[in-house]
């Protein structure tokens, strides 16, 4: 059951398309990872979706509902919430404060689901600290922490991993299968592969603003295509 | 309203629209530079115009010795305020908003005590008015357009033909990747702010030859130069240009159709406008809104 | 859903001291009209009170949205010429102007803040000074509906209301203190509320409060129409208090003044804003400067604590006073 329709998306910044024609189904309950080297239209995706940026053509469709254009906090009301590439907080609050702003946001959550939420990721000892205290790997967490209050159906996490070591990209790893197993759809976007492959359902590759590729994990590293555009001609 | 009705107004507006354009473009320089919003630009202006009052010319010499005079005192006076002011907010534009707030304070009372506030006129230097047909060209009017399209025009030059002119734009563009590859970024900095307040200079002195001044049209005129930077696209000196245009344009024909009390409106409504409906501005400024 | 949060953080502990604290200093305002004698100090008080209004205003919209208006002179003149004219050509009582000035003002706010708190920051300060050039400039051409530079003058005192009588400068200095502690009340509150709590998202990171769901162009404008219901509240004051009113009061550069005030005290404490206003209004008395000299004494004060001590002087005394203490529990 597709959760989110995609349907010729595209953005165009001065006449260069960011994102051109893109056409993707999204499963109800599934990870789909989305990679591609820089620059192929990965995060003007998020924004699309997630409503910071409006379509210049095509559609997006999310739950049978046309959503193209709309405002980021209508979007957050319908189940949408996302991440941000750079590790974002509200610094000057506390961590219980950050993971509490969606509930004064919108009537999505309560105060018994901060402290739910903060266990979850792993928070609950900070939670009086300043966020702005919080060492890189926390301040990730409180980022998805956030999002996560909002009760989304759909979580665009982008690059959740970057800059994370091996023990706490385990652990992230294991976050977002669990995210997933509670019956949430999340959408992936990373570079690392490795960190990749391993928990997507489906991972579709993006470059220049087109799909690249589409199909499971196995289906990828053996694809040609695939392997011309992140090695280069020579390994095809 | 006539033809020719409109065509007067339409070279008035013209002359009141280079005022404008000079100020504007300054603004919409240092700040595509720099991210600054320098409401103190207005104040500059006024330096030069009472510098130019000072010297009080009579002649065609004269009046070009009141104006170098002018620039001359500007140059210093930017080069100052961005060397000892400006220069530690850069990284915090809005501390550089606030310290404008101040100079507006210290530098229109200065005027305030020095000159104090009452209008005060330059004698015409120029009396004639050229005559076809029933429009007139007054030889004041014309010489604010003439100088405004010359400097417009060595602007262009620099801007595109030289390597300085480049640099700026670049360093406009991405500050960070300019600076990478070896442009002298702080002197371009510097040298763009004198260069915005010299155009102010130029300003004053040419809005004395205009109208009676006094250091409250500072304030004012700073908001034209807002409005035109705004509505052109902030960084865009094009845009700017276009900008100063219409709204010179349309406070000449409200003033035609005898509301000049409402003509100051203008500005502001077509800045709410393009708010409203297009908020990067008639041609795109450096940043997306 | 109203769910206000006692969070753990530690600001939520009920700070006993600094009630007492503010209680005392309330306590002593009330005070003041019965004890001092001097005519001239009542009279800065009320002032002090006045500027108080707007200025608290003012810093509600900074501190808990992030944005400086430049239009707050502005909108001072509103409330205070929407008083002016509806006294004068409708015979309306100070009583019933006070929150018609009130709800004028907001709705300018209102109208000027829908389009310039959708884009980004710089356009709020750029709208917000020519808004309030722009309307001195209207005023003083539009002779026929305000009476352009020569002003207008209210000559009457307003009628008692109840226990509350206005007739004398002590009457005013209690009524506008009252006035000035309930509104600070008043943002107190706000800000423990669901609305109080998204602005401070907003200021902190207006990005990600909309990805958590705040609608935040809604937020700030509502932030922007309180804090220009205060100012007319201020210029109700103003009009029956000084008993004029002329355009050149509320133009760019009152706007200004307005917020070195604010930012001359700081406003990451409670008291910083009225320390700034008090500064400023008691400086021309301390120094006898004429009205431009203050100004550029003003300017040059403040350029000078944007510079060395931009979170203002209270915050820089705490600072400086933390340290100190630091300094002699080590020596010991």
């Amino acid at each position: 059951m597709s959760l989110l329709q995609l349907t010729n998306l595209t953005k165009r910044f001065r006449g260069i398309a960011a994102v051109d024609g893109l056409e993707l189904s999204v499963k109800e309950n599934e990870i789909l990872a989305i990679v591609g080297p820089n620059g192929s239209g990965k995060t003007t995706l998020f924004n699309l979706i997630s409503g910071f940026l409006k379509p210049s053509a095509g559609e997006i469709i999310f739950d049978g509902a046309q959503i193209g254009g709309e405002r980021p906090d209508r979007l957050v009301r319908r189940g949408i919430a996302r991440t941000f590439q750079q590790a974002m907080s509200f610094p000057q609050l506390t961590v219980y404060e950050n993971v509490a702003i969606p509930m004064y946001a919108s009537e999505r959550s309560s105060s018994t689901d901060i402290d739910r939420i903060l266990s979850k990721c792993g928070l609950q000892g900070v939670s009086r600290h300043q966020a702005s205290t919080l060492p890189y790997g926390k301040q990730r967490k409180l980022g998805i922490a956030i999002a996560l209050a909002t009760r989304p159906r759909l979580l665009l996490l982008d690059e959740p991993g970057a800059g994370l070591g091996d023990d706490a990209a385990t652990e992230l790893s294991a976050l977002i299968r669990d995210l997933r197993d509670e019956g949430r759809t999340v959408l992936l976007i990373d570079h690392e592969m490795p960190f990749v492959l391993p928990i997507a359902d489906r991972v579709v590759v993006m470059e220049s603003g087109r799909k690249l590729f589409e199909g499971t994990s196995d289906d990828l590293v053996a694809d040609p295509r695939v392997i011309e555009v992140y090695l280069g001609h020579d390994f095809a | 309203m006539d033809v020719w009705t409109f065509t007067q107004q339409a070279f008035n507006g013209l002359s009141v629209a280079s005022i404008y354009m000079l100020v504007g473009v300054g603004i919409t320089l240092v700040f595509g530079l720099t991210g600054l919003v320098n409401f103190a630009h207005g104040e500059v202006m006024m330096v030069g115009a009472y510098t130019v009052l000072a010297v009080a010319p009579r002649s065609l010499t004269a009046l070009c010795l009141a104006f170098l005079a002018a620039v001359a005192v500007v140059s210093i006076l930017s080069f100052a305020m961005e060397r000892a002011l400006f220069r530690f907010t850069i990284n915090k534009p809005i501390n550089g908003f606030l310290i404008s707030l101040g100079l507006i304070l210290i530098l229109q009372n200065t005027l305030i005590e020095f000159f104090s506030a009452d209008p005060r006129t330059l004698p015409p230097v120029f009396e004639s008015v050229w005559q076809i047909g029933e429009l007139r060209f007054a030889s004041q009017r014309l010489l604010v357009v003439g100088v405004t399209g010359s400097i417009f025009i060595v602007l262009y030059v620099v801007l595109t033909r030289t390597r300085i002119g480049v640099a700026i734009r670049a360093a406009a563009m991405d500050r960070e990747t300019a600076g990478l590859m070896a442009v002298p970024v702080n002197k371009i900095i510097t040298a763009t702010f004198v260069v915005g307040g010299v155009l102010a200079a130029i300003a004053g002195g040419l809005l004395t030859t205009l109208f009676p001044v006094s250091p409250h049209l500072g304030s004012l005129l700073v908001v034209k130069g807002f409005a035109v930077a705004l509505v052109g696209g902030l960084g865009n000196v094009a845009g700017a240009v276009l900008a100063a245009l219409v709204i010179g344009l349309t406070e000449a024909i409200i003033s035609g159709f005898g509301y000049s009390e409402w003509s100051d409106a203008a500005a502001f409504v077509i800045m709410v406008l393009i708010l409203l409906i297009r908020p990067q501005g008639f041609l795109r400024g450096t940043e997306v809104a | 859903m109203s769910e206000i949060v006692v969070s753990q953080g530690s600001s939520r502990r009920i700070p006993w001291l600094s009630i007492g604290f503010y209680l005392a200093i309330v306590a002593l305002g009330f005070a003041v009209p019965q004890t001092l004698v001097s005519a001239r100090i009542v009279h800065l008080c009320v002032l002090i009170c006045i500027y108080g209004l707007l200025v608290y205003g003012l810093g509600f919209l900074y501190e808990a949205a992030g944005q400086l208006s430049v239009a707050h002179g502005a909108l001072w003149g509103i409330g205070a010429y929407t008083t002016a004219l509806l006294t004068l050509n409708a015979g309306w009582t100070f009583w019933i102007c006070l929150p018609t000035a009130m709800v004028t003002a907001a709705l300018f706010a209102g109208l000027l803040g829908y389009p310039s708190l959708r884009v980004k920051g710089h356009y709020f300060l750029i709208v917000t000074f020519a808004f309030a050039e722009i309307l001195q400039t209207i005023n003083t051409n539009w002779r026929g509906f305000t009476n352009g530079d020569t002003g207008l003058v209210i000559a009457v005192a307003p009628p008692p209301l109840g226990p509350i009588s206005l007739q004398s400068r002590a009457d005013w200095l209690v009524f506008s203190f009252a006035l000035l502690v309930l509104g600070i009340g008043v943002l107190a509150i706000l800000r423990r509320l669901p609305f109080g709590r998204r602005l401070s998202a907003i200021r902190e990171n207006e990005t990600l409060a909309r990805a958590a769901g705040v609608n935040t162009v809604r937020d700030k404008v509502l932030a922007f129409m309180i804090s220009g219901a205060y100012a007319g509240a201020a210029g109700a004051c103003w009009a029956y208090y000084q008993h004029y009113v002329n355009p050149h009061q509320f133009d760019s550069h009152s706007g200004i003044e307005l917020i070195l005030m604010l930012l001359i005290g700081g406003i990451k404490t409670t008291l910083g804003p009225i320390v700034g206003v008090i500064v400023a209004i008691c400086l021309p008395d301390l120094f006898g400067f004429s009205a431009a000299q203050n100004e550029i004494a003003l300017g040059v004060a403040f350029i000078a604590i944007i510079l060395l001590m931009p979170e203002g002087i209270v915050t820089f005394a705490q600072k400086l006073i933390h340290r100190l203490r630091l300094i002699n529990v080590r020596e010991l």
